[in-house]
């Protein structure tokens, strides 16, 4: 039988180097010309724990998590009862035999092969630390035979993985025969994967969302980025320093730009609204618990109209939550983050190449607009692996936004004056060469010419020219992605449930039910998400958290839609498979309502 | 009327009136203030005044009115300087807190901030008391000192002093706000100090803290202050004049060349430079519960944060167009080679 799609379980043991076995596999995978997502969910530990690693392969093109696989490779024994539930039936276990298990205990509703994957690692190595990497390494060149793929393609891709390490590549080319040998001589189970098209992926890459979005501030313009280690964001920081290093740094040796890891996230954010006072273009990558803690900045950035960026890679919370798993949990918190009245301008990308482009589209927004701006994304889109076009530096100017120089600024110079009736006051930075330029920013009550009052009136006027600012600016945000609103029904998702949404999508045509999709990136909504909304008899909201935060949004923005939107939630940490979905939006089409 | 070397008069230091309550100290740390820009010849639209929230935070507003100031929130002066400076070097920060505003709320943001040795003049108005919040203590407040209402403070004071030099800072000093002779040449030297200078000025709050019982009122500063120099500050340009004869005097050289001239007051063996001394003195005069005024500690020959190769920015941030530093679509395609 020719597989189509096709799940596999990785289950490992966390800190024993399975991460690159399994980078190596999915790479490979790529690289032979199959679409295909790899999807890491891991334990908020160091080593030691039980973490798998979930990859699919589908030939239409879809690359949602599915939370039922149809092989399992189980390198712990500890997990492999609660794996083989998610194991659909008549599936077949490969498990590492060194671990000792007694396949007798096992449930008949699966086919056991074992292997002593330890011991083909011990023919390579003898020392026992690298023996635990190998041991990883071996079920790459197991799966390379199950999976029929071409050898060489996986020996360059180790071979590009460990470039500057001659001697790694050698020994883990030499894990990668022995499983291979080994699955040739004892296993005939092979799998029949669809036909790749070899040219599929000549112009894409396979990436995370933070590597993107890292490349993404470099290209965009952001001179400074502040932050406190957070998963899953901090390798979006990491990275953002490490490619500036190589693309801005000057050959003496001269950085063009500055990463600073503060001290906690009151400081990173306080850092980003002095450089952006100051005129740098600025952000903080954060998750949950450090958006928190930069709520008291986020108003005084909202209320002293100063230019900030905060990218939040969402985890599952509250609290300390499941931290290295999914969730699109801060998404109410984001939009009113702060004291008083506060509605920030949001914005979600939800693929590996917005999640480049928000980079400079935010850093521009928070100088045009003069405020701060929280991109959402979250751990799913921030750290797996998805197939991506290859991302395009962009051509645009960079815009930064209503700034005066020493030329352009006189005596009638008032910082909170709005000439252009846009609710954007033109702004001066310190350094300016005019005594005129200077001007005195404060949180409290200010009037035009920035200086402090209390007056009730000015301080009326100000909060709503500040809503004005944005309200009318909304056609400079990303504009809603949407597939048309012929139909009666829809659904709308935003971020990284988007290929789930699809699919589910798909699933339904193929029952003769045709929906149209819409996807927000931006709050607050464009007139359009309005329309769509009132053009469908249904609407299903698609969440990944338990209060439905995007179906409240919209109910808060467009009340008249109460009887027409429908939420559907999903808050188990876990990327969204569309099984669940797609048993909801029938229900609900087929006249189930509001409980 | 006189000017200074950029034909400035005093007056273009100065900035809107002062809202605080009269007699305040801070306000005569204002005044100091300006006259040490004024002399300094500092230009005004490089100075960047920076402060959280507190009656002394208020006081970023009193002084260099052309300049750009930010009263920001309670306690974040500290990062949100650390976020100025570095977008653009170029600028002289002023960072005005409170003993609430940096020994509290802020009191990360303050080590840290000197832990990187940011450049710039970093002043705590220091009263006991968070004023603006009437007169509650702050974590300064010496044991056995009281508030307005009587009641004793059972703890310890931070000394922001000892804790500025364990954080690395390498300009330390404490000053009284009234005592004009030495604070004006100490903000001085800060201005031309190679990295942060952290002056800690008790400031008395003349509303809730100037009371029989406060260790930082007017009354008790006078009677147990002890000044350990007589403080002189020589910019680049001037001669050391015959004042600082050799022997009484200690120069020390700052990165400009200007020189700190530190002439001995009474018999003690203090000297600024040893840092195991400073400490003790300091904290002899905490046990004693005696106000130990001047220039307490200095290290000149330390990198400051823009120095360091991490963080070498030598073109201002704020100053890197588009056109200077985008990278092209060719370095792109390079780097995404590790992503086919
Ligand atoms: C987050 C936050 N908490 C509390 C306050 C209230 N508050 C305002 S000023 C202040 C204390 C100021 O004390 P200090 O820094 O010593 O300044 P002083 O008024 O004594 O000069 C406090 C607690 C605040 N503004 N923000
Ligand atoms: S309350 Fe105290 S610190 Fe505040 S202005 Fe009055 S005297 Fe100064
Ligand atoms: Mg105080």
């Amino acid at each position: 039988m020719v597989l189509d799609n096709f799940s596999l379980n990785i289950s490992t043991v966390n800190g024993t180097g399975s991460q690159s076995a399994n980078s190596i596999f999915v790479k490979s995978l790529f690289r032979s010309g199959y679409n295909v997502c790899g999807k890491n969910i891991f334990p908020s530990n160091i080593a030691g724990l039980p973490t798998n690693y979930a990859i699919r392969i589908n030939k239409e093109g879809f690359s949602a998590y599915e939370d039922q696989f149809s092989l399992l490779l189980s390198m712990n024994k500890s997990t492999l009862e609660e794996d083989s539930k998610k194991l659909l039936p008549g599936s077949n276990i490969f498990y590492n035999s060194n671990l000792k298990l007694n396949p007798e205990d096992f449930s008949a509703d699966h086919n056991y092969f074992g292997i002593p994957l330890k011991d083909l690692a011990k023919k390579v190595v003898k020392s026992p630390n690298l023996v635990k990497f190998l041991t990883n390494m071996t079920y790459v060149g197991l799966l390379t035979d199950l999976f029929k793929l071409d050898k060489n393609v996986v020996f360059e891709v180790v071979k590009d993985t460990f470039k500057s390490k001659p001697q790694v590549v050698e020994l883990n080319l030499q894990a990668i025969e022995e499983g291979y040998k080994y699955s040739q001589e004892n296993f005939d189970n092979s799998y029949t994967l669809y036909t790749p098209d070899k040219n599929l992926n000549a112009d894409n890459v396979i990436m995370d969302g933070n590597t993107s979005a890292a490349l993404g501030l470099v290209y965009g313009g952001c001179h400074f980025l502040s932050w406190y280690p957070i998963t899953p964001s901090s390798s979006l920081a990491e990275n953002y320093e490490k490619y500036s290093n190589k693309l801005l740094t000057n050959e003496d040796g001269e950085k063009n730009f500055a990463c600073v890891q503060a001290e906690d996230e009151l400081s990173a954010i306080s850092m980003v609204l002095g450089a952006g006072w100051a005129g740098a273009r600025a952000i903080t990558p954060t998750s949950g618990p450090g958006l928190s803690l930069m709520a008291e900045a986020a108003g005084l950035s909202y209320y002293a109209e100063i230019p900030a960026v905060i990218w939040d890679v969402q985890r599952a919370g509250p609290s300390t939550g499941l931290p290295t798993r999914t969730l699109q949990g801060d998404l109410t918190s984001a939009a009113y983050l702060s004291h008083g009245d506060t509605e920030h301008v949001v914005l979600i990308p939800g693929t590996i190449e917005e999640c480049f482009e928000f980079g400079e589209v935010s850093l521009n927004l928070s100088e045009e607009l003069q405020t701060l701006i929280i991109v959402l994304t979250d751990l799913d889109l921030g750290m797996n692996q998805w197939i991506s076009p290859q991302l395009k530096a962009s051509q645009k100017k960079w815009q930064r936004g209503k700034v005066l120089d020493a030329s352009q600024v006189n005596a009638e110079f008032k910082r909170y004056a709005d000439i252009d009736n846009d609710g954007i006051c033109y702004r001066t930075l310190p350094g300016t060469d005019n005594p005129a330029a200077g001007y005195f920013t404060r949180g409290t009550g200010h009037n035009l010419d920035a200086s402090y009052t209390e007056n009730p009136d000015i301080f009326v006027k100000n909060l709503e020219r500040i809503k004005k600012k944005i309200d009318s600016n909304i056609d400079r945000l990303p504009q809603p992605y949407s597939s048309g609103q012929d139909n009666d029904f829809a659904i709308v998702c935003y971020g990284s449930t988007h290929p789930a949404v699809t699919e589910t999508i798909a699933a339904l045509k193929a029952e003769g039910l045709t929906v149209d999709f819409m996807r927000i990136k931006a709050f607050p909504f464009h007139a359009e998400v309005e329309e769509f909304l009132m053009a469908h008899k249904k609407t299903i909201v698609v969440d990944l958290n338990r209060d439905g935060q995007m179906h409240s949004l919209l109910l808060k923005k467009f009340p008249q839609t109460w009887d027409k939107v429908f939420s559907f939630t999903h808050f188990n940490g876990l990327p969204l498979d569309r099984h669940n979905l797609q048993t909801f939006v029938q229900k609900i089409i087929a006249g189930g309502s509001h409980e | 009327m006189s000017e200074n070397s950029l034909g400035l008069t005093k007056k273009e230091y100065k900035g809107g009136p002062s809202t605080l309550c009269t007699g305040c100290g801070h306000d005569s740390i204002t005044n100091h203030l300006v006259t040490a820009l004024y002399e300094s010849n500092t230009p005004p639209h490089l100075i960047a005044k920076i402060s959280g929230i507190g009656c002394s935070s208020k006081t970023t507003n009193y002084f260099v009115d052309s300049a750009h100031g930010f009263n920001a929130i309670h306690g974040r002066m500290a990062p949100i300087s650390t976020g100025a400076k570095i977008a653009n070097k170029d600028l002289q920060i002023i960072g005005i807190s409170g003993d609430g505003d940096s020994a509290s709320i802020g009191l990360g943001g303050f080590v840290h901030l000197l832990r990187r040795n940011i450049p710039m003049v970093y002043i705590v108005e220091n009263n006991g008391v968070y004023g603006l919040t009437k007169g509650q203590f702050s974590a300064t407040a010496d044991e056995g000192s009281t508030v307005k209402s009587g009641e004793h403070c059972y703890f310890d004071s931070i000394d922001l002093c000892s804790m500025a030099m364990t954080s690395g800072c390498g300009f330390v000093a404490r000053a009284f706000s009234g005592d004009k002779k030495q604070l004006v040449p100490l903000i001085q030297a800060a201005l031309n100090f190679n990295g942060t200078a952290f002056i800690d000025i008790v400031s008395p709050c003349v509303t809730f803290a100037n009371h029989e019982g406060s260790t930082k009122s007017f009354n008790y500063v006078k009677e147990n202050k002890f000044n350990l120099q007589e403080f002189g500050f020589v910019p680049k340009s001037d001669e050391i004049s015959t004042d600082y004869e050799p022997g009484t005097s200690q120069m020390i050289k700052l990165h400009d060349g200007s020189f700190i001239a530190l002439k001995k007051m009474n018999e003690s063996e203090f000297n600024p430079t040893d840092y195991t001394l400073a400490m003790s003195e300091i904290k002899n005069a905490q046990d004693q519960k005696t106000v130990l005024t001047g220039l307490l500690y200095i290290k000149e020959d330390m990198k400051n944060f823009l120095q360091h190769e991490k963080t070498n920015t030598k073109t201002p941030l704020v100053h890197l167009e588009q056109e200077k530093i985008q990278p092209n679509q060719y370095e792109l395609n390079q780097i995404l080679q590790a992503f086919k």
